[in-house]
């Protein structure tokens, strides 16, 4: 995938697997990892955004004696992402009459 | 891992606040925690991470999300966005750019301090004239208000445009950091 379109979409991706469930930073990254390239340093600013966005919420639960931060995506992320999947139909039938 | 962990908290002191880099740190440790908890060795997990790399992908975002609502702050952002701007090849007509955007800034601060200055040597200049000259009553009374009306508003331009400067530089911290996100 194009790095530009990579950026564009990855909040969209860490959104949708926080759809499937709450998850923490590690298990984020495994899972973005199946189908794309992600590392952790992309990762934080991405949650951290997101998180400030209020699209997803945070909580710490204690994990083998340590802390394991969560995040869990907010109605505002869910709209987010409906949203964008909306915007990507639109470019999508534009692009489809521009091909005719 | 303690050396790692510790060599990464003094790289990100250097750029950022206390709490900023807690939070880095704690979202480092807690995926490496993760990582070998799932069997990987520590040297493979560690290998995978630059710490001059996490500082400089770190820097656009804590710019970013950063409240520089002090004067200390603001300018230590500045020069932190700075250079980064130069020291990424990539970035760097960003950086000349932002360098310009700054000499103006520069340039319209020190024109406030002129404002100001050039009244005070105004009201003093006047004060000595008015002593030495042979004004009527009304008169003295009449200029020295002029003057003072004049003074007031000169110190009111002065005022708003340093507000201004400070506002548009924040603003542009903000938009440059955007900036040097994107061009990554």
């Amino acid at each position: 995938m194009k790095q530009q379109v990579k950026k564009g979409v990855l909040e969209i991706f860490v959104l949708a697997i926080l759809m499937r469930g709450e998850s923490y930073g590690y298990k984020i990254v495994s899972d973005l990892l199946t189908y794309i390239e992600i590392s952790e340093s992309t990762l934080y600013p991405i949650l951290r955004r997101l998180e400030k966005a209020e699209e997803l919420k945070t909580y710490n639960v204690l994990f083998q004696g340590r802390n394991r931060k969560y995040y869990q995506i907010t109605p505002k992320g869910k709209k987010h992402i409906d949203e964008f999947l909306d915007e990507w139909e639109d470019v999508r039938k534009i692009y489809d009459i521009l091909m005719k | 891992m303690k050396t790692w962990i510790r060599e990464l908290e003094k790289a990100l002191s250097k750029h950022f606040y206390e709490d900023e880099v807690k939070d880095i740190i704690s979202f480092y440790t807690e995926i490496i925690e993760d990582r070998r908890a799932q069997g990987e060795s520590m040297d493979d997990i560690l290998s995978d991470y630059n710490i001059k790399d996490i500082v400089k992908s770190m820097t656009p975002n804590i710019l970013m999300k950063r409240v520089n609502d002090t004067y200390s702050k603001t300018t230590k952002s500045m020069r932190q966005l700075l250079l980064l701007l130069l020291s990424t090849p990539i970035l760097l007509p960003l950086g000349i750019l932002y360098i310009a955007m700054i000499i103006v800034a520069i340039s319209l601060i020190i024109a406030s301090v002129s404002i100001l200055f050039s009244s005070i040597v105004g009201i003093v200049a006047l004060a000595i004239e008015i002593s030495t000259s042979t004004l009527g009553m009304a008169e003295m009374f009449g200029l020295i208000g002029a003057s003072l009306m004049g003074f007031s508003f000169a110190i009111l331009v002065s005022v708003w445009l340093y507000k201004v400067v400070w506002y548009l530089s924040k603003k542009l911290l903000i938009v440059f950091s955007k900036l040097a996100k994107r061009g990554e």
